[in-house]
């Protein structure tokens, strides 16, 4: 196991690769404070220098690629301990984990990657589509007369890409804890992003309310060692695809003169714009002074 | 023959034909990512994938239902509670199966909180056609089909306090139930009930709401407690419950008379089977309210809570003694026996 490689866990459009860029700008530029400042300036850095422009302009932070892993290597420095480290994320994509979900097979790097890794970041998004309403729940209060005859059952075959999204990632990750990866339990870092949509007080409260199978399942489980959920919105409100028209938030946060700024956290022991205060805390240096 | 090459790791350089480094390297070999030996026939054209990703895929656990194996192979490493769920085709096992999920997929449910299950999957595809995602107007349940082996539903539950109880309910097709009633040998096939810690009949509400079919009905469902109790498929069995289902269909109509039968039933099953030895319990739940949305999700919780009670302590003092010669030992067994006399 590599005490600083994290593994990012997350489905399509969760905010994986949106965070990514925000990073990369946000170290790089040094336009604000973070807990871990970056390090020397070695690696190649294409995806995220692509990804961050991107960002930078305004755009909605698509991925590109479609590689299944894309390897993200950030050097940094603890500040408070003087330790220069390296992160690492294998930023999976999230086409991987929906079909690991559907047919229970995984790309063989996936074991690798999880078997390596230290700590957990896993995302959510506070965007999402409601996938989990009951049709007594969404009728509630109206009689179903025809319901009282019995019903001869109905052999609509099941699609798993239907299953809520919160059965999905529990489903997902009980199975690291199983063979072939028998991953030990890890320290969890839940991202929800857009969390200017998320309309909570915190990201614990988000995840209790609307993901609340996974919030038991990370409370209770053995599964995780710790967790800690934290609120992020990583480019700072609704914004188009690259081409389209201005969102109603672009010109707003173009005009900022420190683009770091137009990222928010909220969660333990974080700055107001502070990405790096989650890989602070996995990586255990937040206990070192 | 394979005509071959000599590949940069950059999938974008074409230093292979033009000689020229994509990133400006010159000489090209000061590049790191120049000269690896990985060659490749040229009809591959997939230079620029990893090795690992043309490896054949992992495969994961399941996620589906555990058989017999999967359950014996559990119970080895983590102590279960059985609960098989007993009842004729449509009767409401998977329905009540699927309720449960259901409600811890809303949150802590019955005092417990979700803490894993090994059957994720086995329990979102019995639940799919409840969702509004299903695009159906009435919700229902995949009916088990009697070709299937007997299944089990596995369910971790934290109180916060103790470690989890893992709940294990047995689902199979009433159809299968039905066949033993009838012809007892078929009761060796139904290994579910010698893992059981507790049986719950289900007794059909529906049914004993209809008045045509509730004198058989009524009838069938007696014969099939004393077809188990029989043939010693009980033995191992700690508790008995009758769960009457559908009570939401129980309460429309004649609602009255209705749960004047039920009522009536239920003191002849305890007593009917209390005369042979067997402590049965009754109950009542709705584990789908289509029908009625007043009566409810209801006797589910309850049903969770004692299913996960904790088993109740050993006697750890000394049996009384009989005949003892020493007096002090004759009133402890008073004592014990409440024997006043």
């Amino acid at each position: 196991v590599n005490p600083n490689r994290y593994l990012v866990f997350g489905f399509q459009a969760s905010g994986k690769t949106t965070f990514a860029a925000a990073l990369w700008h946000l170290v790089d530029s040094r336009e604000v404070q973070t807990a871990l400042a970056k390090g020397k300036h070695v690696g190649d850095f294409r995806y995220l220098e692509e990804i961050a422009r991107l960002w930078c302009e305004g755009w909605q932070v698509e991925r590109t690629k479609m590689q299944q892993v894309e390897e993200i290597k950030i050097n940094v420095q603890h500040p408070g301990s003087g330790n220069e480290l390296v992160l690492e994320f294998a930023d999976l994509s999230g086409e991987t984990f929906e079909k690991a979900f559907a047919t229970r097979l995984c790309p063989p790097t996936f074991v690798d990657l999880v078997k390596d890794a230290s700590g957990l970041l896993l995302f959510v998004s506070a965007d999402r589509f409601l996938d989990d309403v009951t049709i007594l729940d969404a009728f509630a209060g109206e009689e179903a007369e025809h319901a009282v005859e019995e019903d001869q059952g109905d052999e609509t075959p099941w699609d798993p890409a239907k299953t809520p999204l919160q059965v999905q990632i529990v489903d997902l990750l009980q199975a690291l804890r199983l063979a072939p990866f028998v991953k030990r339990p890890f320290k969890v870092a839940v991202i929800v992003s857009a969390w200017d949509l998320a309309a909570e007080t915190s990201g614990a409260a988000w995840l209790e309310k609307k993901m609340p199978l996974l919030d038991q399942y990370l409370r209770n489980a053995e599964a995780a060692a710790e967790v800690r959920v934290y609120g992020v919105s990583a480019q700072g409100g609704q914004l188009p695809k690259k081409g389209e028209p201005a969102g109603p938030d672009r010109d707003r946060l173009l005009a900022l003169d420190r683009p770091s700024e137009r990222i928010k956290i909220v969660g333990t022991d974080v700055g107001e714009h502070d990405l790096t205060a989650p890989l602070l805390w996995l990586s255990g240096l937040d206990k070192r002074t | 023959m394979t005509d071959q090459k000599t590949l940069c790791q950059n999938a974008k350089c074409e230093v292979a034909t033009t000689g020229k480094c994509h990133l400006g390297h010159d000489p090209v070999e000061r590049c790191p990512s120049y000269a690896h030996n990985d060659v490749v026939p040229d009809d591959a054209g997939v230079a620029a994938e990893p090795t690992t990703d043309r490896l054949a895929p992992v495969e994961i656990c399941s996620g589906d239902v555990m058989h017999l194996e999967d359950l014996a192979a559990l119970a080895r490493t983590t102590p279960v509670r059985v609960v098989a769920l007993v009842g004729d085709q449509r009767a409401g096992k998977t329905t009540l199966i699927a309720s449960i999920y259901a409600m811890y997929c809303k949150g802590p449910f019955a005092g417990m909180a979700f803490a894993g299950s090994r059957t994720l999957v086995g329990f979102a595809k019995r639940h799919h056609l409840a969702l509004l995602n299903s695009g159906r107007a009435d919700p229902t349940t995949p009916r088990t089909s009697r070709d299937e082996p007997v299944a089990f539903f596995h369910l971790a539950l934290s109180d916060a306090v103790g470690s989890p109880v893992h709940l294990v309910f047995s689902d199979r097709s009433g159809e299968a139930y039905g066949d033993a009633r009838i012809v007892t040998d078929l009761i060796q096939n139904l290994p579910e009930l010698l893992q059981a810690d507790r049986v719950c009949f289900l007794l059909d509400g529906a049914k004993l709401a209809s008045k045509e079919q509730r004198p058989a009905y009524a009838r069938q469902f007696k014969q099939m407690i004393h077809a188990l109790l029989d043939n010693g498929a009980l033995v191992n069995v700690k508790a008995v419950e009758v769960l009457a289902t559908k009570f939401d269909l129980t309460k429309r109509g004649d609602a009255d008379e209705q749960v004047r039968y039920l009522d009536a039933y239920e003191r002849t099953l305890v007593a009917e089977f209390k005369a042979r030895g067997l402590t049965v319990d009754c109950y009542r739940i709705c584990a789908l309210p289509k029908a009625e949305q007043s009566v409810g999700f209801l006797g589910l919780d309850e049903a969770i809570k004692r299913w996960t009670a904790p088993p109740p302590r050993p006697e750890l003092g000394p049996d009384p003694m009989a005949d003892t010669p020493r007096q002090i030992d004759r009133m402890l067994a008073k004592a014990t026996t409440g024997d006043a006399a």
